[in-house]
């Protein structure tokens, strides 16, 4: 709701409704805070008109622009270090502040021994590479085809991150059908199906990225339902189930697994034979609603962001997977993908004029809840999807069974309130989504990502990591990932040599890795 | 002094013949008469650089032609596993040159990977330790000699029952072991070691996702770590054993079964032997995307030569005719069009290619796109230099002659002046062929234009993508780059030969 | 001869300026980058570009532009990159990377492909003058890239000579000799090909002047050969060399795209390609017209030159 100062150093923030657990969501959400230094803020303002004219006072503005924070005798620095030097393209220089309050508030001891950071800009990664080796930079994250070479290395680290790599499909038939390539088939829910199916996911993380694994679902393993215990959202018992139902994996009684987690570690995605199957059926649906003619040639539209040759590798697999799975059915030998360079995509799809992109998103690795409006179902304009255009989540209907009742409302509505909002139909009967247990939040976000995922507008590909070096001179705070904190940052970071002693250990001995 | 009457009066007595007996005529002509092309042939042969350059560039065509017909890789190959390999051939096998292996440096955990290569197929990835030695953290270090193909391992597939099947029917045909038992890292959490499908020993840490120490037994050997059953036909498997697989303590188990099927583990040498039908061995090696960089090679090669040859022949086809149009005319004629190909040609060459990539490129395809850019810019140095020509010639004798006699213009342009021109017109459009190559290769380097599809490659997509990996895998960009210079060097070479050949002056200098 | 030069400096103005509106008109008919939807006000963005006056005609655009130049020398600022930040500023603080870079190459490398082409030509048909040829044929043969990274590898990372990465402004003033050895790898790069092409021009017009009949006629006279060298021949040879010197730097400062990349030197080569890339309109206009200009200026350089230098050249009307 806003902010009321009560002293020089204590701030009120009022809420608008009461907040579960405020001591663990509070610290966190508060970790960039927005304070600047007045002076010299109200001195970047500039003030135009309606014609682009400038003007002189507020009053008369109609824009206002800001160009504080933009170079360097414009920046305040109010935390740790602050900024000595700036050059567009170059370089940035930190080097520490000594007057933050933390250097003297006793509770930070031991912490920040970093004194100075200097950050190169360095465009090719060839270079920054024997930068690294060299010794003149301390840090290197590494692309697939140094991997082979030092995934073996003692100084390697790898940090998971939250995004999922999947590939988007336009489903609205009228725009599908001005472009005109026959694209108009992906409104077929068995076509695209077929295409989730036809994906060696495993085999695609291990070729074509450097330590990227295998993707089935809108989160990743890296999200944490419950804070205080760190379970993960993936490996759940919802978490779990939402995935084998979409990839048609059945357990149990008469179902092809005897439990849940054999279903679930027995996960590929891959079904050639099931994807032919579905193709098939997929292609006798075109033809009778009178979709396709069951002749012309179809060419789906693929863009990507630059013609870099990993793209192409990529979207190689995808064409010819998706013609074996078009294999024995009708559209054997008509269908076929063709690539677009085009920077813009993400826009081209929000506007429905591109067929297939890759999309990547991921939210914050402790709130798995908010995903969902946060990403996929809730544009900033309120329809009814992001990036799956024609697929309106606010007319798809998800029923959850709460208390032993059914409640039916869209998809959209679902994760609004699971982000918190008050959804007229929901909030009243339910209550606020932070009312319920972690469990079932996760029961309920699992059962939303399913509903969204069966429909396969959407395919997970794999999940992102990074994998990167740090060099002899680093100790970095914790040897191994930790939520939030990662590997210690520089707020732990400690160093075996001093700058002195570094250059007589480079100049002296070649540095292995 | 003579006057006059006596040098009427000179008696003819004192007249006589010098010379009766010959007869005068002009001097026999000592060499035949060779025509204009003969003569420039003869003096290109003498230049022997331009002739050995010619033979290059020759060679270099064949190459790109032959090629695939040759070799059993072709530039849509492409290997998921396989990649950066390094150049291999086949005969020269243990010699340490040209034989896929190069030297490695590991630490202890990366030795261990290595070492456990191998152990199984008997196929080993490390041909030769050389040295180890601890440095000054205490880290002990190996320097080994290391096969690229072998240290590929093994890898897990997902198949379905009828791949399955068939694998199992080759390995008891064939006798050849392709398919290995489970080690427990069979869910892939493993980040690396191909997903730990080489990861069959035991590792020091029980919880490791990448690789680590391996526990090692009193002999020093490996503890194999992989999944047993009581049932020696577990997941349907009655083929081939591998030794040690006797029952005791359980039978091995050699696939799992999951959503696709079933997961295996294969010996991946065995494995493209039983999908090709040969072993792998790639010439120039493998990129980084797993393709065959001699057939590559050959298909850009292709390429860049089918492009550079037609954007020179048209830019000769409208650069000579302006050319002609402007030089034949004069007046106010050729200023104007000489105001417009002087615009024309001022344009920074990246502006027009990338122009026209952002424009045509959706319409007509890259490839054209920049068959127009080129051609756009490249006509007017042809025209430059036929219109430099006809102001030599126009003023000659002959073309006022043939005038006189009432020849045409057309005529003129093309029976009289333009002969004459033929010669530098050649040289000059021979010597552009390197420049568009050249080009090419450079906006390919800098992602202007990408000529990369699933069937095409170009050499300027070969050098970018190798440049990243200079320092650790020289070869891919070893041969795109000598196929270029070579290039370049020998159309450089052969055009001053041609240069030198069809400029008459020169008839006789060097003699 | 003054005519002359005024009516080719007028005439180089028409050019670009024809030029200017080709690439304006072009660039303006793709269409407008699609509004980023992440985190921004679509309705902002519309009114900063009607502000902008991109709905506009587009002559009238044109026109605004001609105008924000002539009145203001206003290039615009940035939109897809650098938003914000104005044009001419950003060119200006990159440009001396770039011209310093290049200033440097050509210093360094005119002398040696002088003194390699002389000796050559000297030595003409010798072993010497094989060796040089081929030497030369190389360097101009082999991408310019290439020999930037085994460059910047063996010399930089193996052998340790200069450092790896252009040193800032931070560290070392522009003019300092650290700076300028930091720079080092970049100018032997960008001068090997400098050299190759003045070596191999200087070696061609030293040898066909070297036989013309007045050298006979100066060895007759008594001159040593040193001396009819210096004195005569060197002298005719330069009429061609130095403009194509002069032209040489003025054509290099648009050539060095790829070697500012690879060494990281933060000149305008990387800058153009990225509006490229990214569209925006106004550096885009903004580096053409420099590259644009620097190439007609070349050109004029070389031709009031050449009426400097040859006598015999004074341009006068063409016939």
């Amino acid at each position: 709701m806003g902010l009321k100062k009560v002293d020089e150093y204590t701030i009120d923030l009022i809420l608008a409704a009461p907040m579960e657990e405020a001591a663990f969501y509070l610290p966190y959400n508060l970790t960039s805070p927005w304070l600047v230094y007045e002076p010299m803020y109200e001195e970047c303002k500039s003030f135009f008109d309606a014609d682009g004219k400038a003007v002189e006072t507020e009053e008369e503005a109609e824009t206002v622009t800001t160009d504080y924070c933009r170079s360097l005798d414009k920046t305040v620095s109010f935390g740790p270090y602050k900024m000595t030097y700036f050059e567009l393209d170059k370089q940035i220089s930190y080097e520490r502040n000594e007057n933050w309050y933390g250097y003297h508030d006793g509770k930070h001891l031991g912490m920040y021994q970093t004194d100075n950071i200097s950050i190169t800009v360095i465009p090719e990664h060839a270079t920054e590479l024997l930068s690294f080796l060299s010794g003149e930079i301390d840090g290197v994250s590494l692309q697939s085809e140094d991997m082979e070479k030092y995934a073996s290395s003692e100084y390697i680290y790898y940090t998971p991150q939250s995004y999922t790599t999947k590939v988007t499909f336009n489903t609205d038939y009228a725009k599908l059908l001005e472009h005109g390539t026959g694209s108009q088939v992906l409104v077929i829910d068995e076509f695209r199906q077929a295409f989730a199916y036809a994906i060696d996911r495993q085999h695609f993380a291990t070729a074509f990225t450097a330590a990227g694994t295998a993707g089935f679902g809108l989160l990743n393993n890296n999200y944490v339902y419950n804070p205080f215990t760190g379970e993960s959202y993936r490996g759940s018992e919802a978490g779990k189930k939402a995935m084998v139902d979409v990839y048609g994996l059945t357990y149990g009684e008469g179902g092809d697994y005897a439990t849940l987690d054999e279903a679930y570690d027995a996960l590929t995605g891959y079904d050639m034979a099931k994807a032919q199957e579905l193709m098939a059926v997929a292609y006798d649906k075109a033809v009778e609603a009178g979709i396709y003619d069951g002749e012309s040639a179809i060419s789906i539209d693929f863009r990507v962001y630059q013609s870099d040759t990993i793209y192409v590798q990529m979207f190689t697999y995808f064409d010819e997977q998706l013609q074996e799975a078009c294999k024995g059915s009708g559209f054997e030998g008509k269908v076929s993908m063709t690539m677009t360079v085009d920077p813009d995509y993400y826009e081209t799809m929000y506007s429905g004029n591109a067929d297939a992109i890759f999309s990547t998103w991921g939210g914050a690795a402790l709130e798995p809840f908010t995903v969902l409006a946060g990403c996929y179902t809730d544009a900033s304009d309120g329809s009814g999807n992001q990036m799956e255009y024609g697929y309106d989540t606010s007319k798809i209907q998800l029923t959850f069974t709460v208390d032993g009742e059914d409640m039916t409302a869209s998809l959209q509505d679902w994760s609004k309130w699971a982000n918190l909002e008050e959804v007229a139909g929901i909030t009243d009967k339910l209550g606020a989504f932070t009312d319920y247990s972690y469990e079932t939040r996760c029961a309920f976000t699992a059962g939303m990502e399913e509903c969204f995922l069966h429909w396969y507008t959407t395919t997970p590909v794999y999940y992102r990591n990074v994998a990167a070096l740090h060099s002899q001179k680093i100790n970095l705070g914790s040897d191994n990932y930790v939520e939030l904190v990662e590997y210690g940052g520089l707020e732990y970071r400690t160093y075996n040599y001093d700058d002195e002693e570094w250059a007589a250990y480079i100049a002296n001995n070649e540095l292995t890795y | 002094m003579m006057d006059e009457k006596n040098m009427r009066d000179i008696a003819p007595e004192r007249f006589r013949f010098v010379r009766s007996d010959e007869r005068i005529h002009d001097e026999k002509l000592k060499t035949k008469p060779i025509g204009y092309f003969k003569d420039a042939w003869l003096r290109f042969r003498k230049d022997k650089s331009a002739v050995v350059a010619f033979a290059l560039i020759v060679m270099l065509m064949l190459f790109s032609i032959i090629v695939p017909f040759v070799s059993y890789y072709d530039v849509t190959f492409r290997d998921g596993y396989y990649k950066t390999l390094l150049p291999k051939l086949p005969f020269m096998q243990g010699t340490g040159f040209w034989d896929g292996t190069a030297s490695q440096r590991e630490t202890q955990g990366g030795y261990d990977y290595l070492d456990s290569i191998g152990v199984e197929t008997g196929r080993k990835a490390i041909v030769k330790l050389n040295r180890k030695f601890e440095d000054a953290n205490g880290i002990a270090y190996y320097d080994m000699r290391v096969d690229s193909y072998a240290k590929v391992g093994y890898v897990y597939l997902n198949v379905d029952k009828d791949q399955y099947a068939a694998l199992m029917d080759y390995q008891d045909r064939t006798g050849r072991q392709v398919l290995y038992p489970m080690p427990r890292t069979w869910q892939t959490n493993f980040v690396m070691g191909n997903g730990g499908a080489n990861f069959w020993y035991k590792l020091a840490d029980e919880k490791a996702t990448s690789s680590g120490l391996a526990v090692r037994d009193e002999a020093g050997a490996f503890v194999p770590n992989y999944i047993t059953s009581d049932d020696p036909e577990a997941m349907g498997y009655g083929s081939l054993r591998i030794p040690g697989d006797d029952g005791q303590g359980g039978w091995y188990v050699y696939a799992q079964r999951n959503q696709s099927g079933y997961r295996v583990r294969v010996d991946y040498m065995e494995y493209f032997r039983y999908v090709h039908g040969v072993l792998p061995c790639f010439v120039f090696g493998t990129n980084v995307y797993g393709q065959d960089i001699f057939s590559c090679l050959a298909a850009g090669g292709r390429l860049s030569f089918i492009l550079a040859i037609s954007i020179s022949i048209i830019n000769i086809a409208i650069g000579a005719v302006y050319g002609a149009i402007e030089g034949y005319y004069g007046g106010w004629v050729d200023i104007i069009m000489e105001r417009i190909s002087d615009i024309l040609s001022s344009v920074p060459f990246i502006v027009v290619a990338t122009l026209f990539q952002m424009h045509l490129a959706e319409k007509v395809g890259v490839l054209a796109s920049l068959l127009f850019a080129f051609v756009l810019t490249g006509w007017v140095h042809e025209a430059v230099t036929v219109r430099m020509q006809f102001y030599r010639f126009k003023g000659q004798e002959y073309v006022l002659a043939a005038r006189t006699l009432g020849a045409k213009d057309g005529r003129l342009i093309f029976k009289h002046i333009f002969p004459n021109a033929l010669g530098t017109i050649i040289t000059s459009s021979v010597l552009s062929i390197p420049g568009v190559i050249f080009s090419e290769s450079m906006l390919s380097y800098l992602h202007i234009i990408n000529l990369e599809t699933s069937s095409l490659t170009s050499i300027g997509t070969m050098l970018s993508s190798g440049q990243g990996l200079l320092s650790t895998y020289p070869h891919i960009i070893l041969f795109p780059a000598l196929f270029i210079s070579i290039l370049e060097i020998s159309f450089n070479l052969f055009g001053n030969g041609l240069r030198d050949a069809f400029n008459p002056s020169l008839r006789g200098v060097d003699d | 001869m003054t005519k002359y030069v005024i009516k080719r400096i007028l005439l180089m103005f028409l050019t670009l300026f024809v030029i200017m509106t080709m690439c304006f008109v072009l660039i303006k008919l793709l269409p407008l980058p699609a509004i980023k939807q992440m985190g921004r006000d679509v309705n902002l963005v519309m009114a900063k570009r009607e502000q902008m006056g991109y709905n506009r005609p587009i002559m009238v655009q044109y026109y605004l532009f001609l105008k924000s130049i002539f009145t203001q020398w206003d290039w615009g600022v940035g939109e897809q990159m650098y938003t914000g930040l104005p044009v001419w500023q950003t060119l200006i603080q990159k440009l001396p990377y770039t011209v310093l870079v290049n200033l440097y190459s050509i210093l360094i490398s005119i002398p040696i492909g002088l003194a390699l082409g002389i000796f050559a030509a000297l030595k003409k048909n010798k072993w010497q003058d094989h060796l040089i040829s081929t030497m030369v044929v190389v360097f101009i043969s082999v991408p310019s890239y290439v020999y930037a990274f085994v460059v910047q590898y063996l010399l930089c990372f193996k052998l340790g000579w200069f450092p790896l990465t252009l040193e800032s402004l931070d560290n070392a003033r522009l003019f300092s000799w650290r700076m300028f050895v930091s720079m080092m790898p970049a100018i032997l790069s960008l001068g090997f090909g400098v050299v190759a092409g003045l070596a191999r021009y200087t070696r061609a017009e030293l040898s066909e002047v070297l036989t013309g009949d007045y050298m006979l006629l100066a060895r007759t006279k008594g001159l040593t050969r040193a001396q009819a060298v210096s004195r005569h021949a060197l002298r005719n040879a330069m009429v061609v060399i130095l403009p194509m010197i002069i032209g040489e730097f003025i054509g290099i400062l648009g050539g060095s795209l790829i070697i500012e990349n690879i060494f990281m030197i933060p000149g305008i080569g990387s800058l153009y390609i990225s509006s490229i890339n990214v569209r925006d309109y106004n550096f885009f206009m903004a580096l053409t017209v420099f590259y644009t200009f620097i190439g007609l200026a070349s050109g004029i350089i070389i031709d009031i030159s050449y009426g400097f230098i040859d006598p015999r050249i004074r341009m006068g009307s063409k016939k």
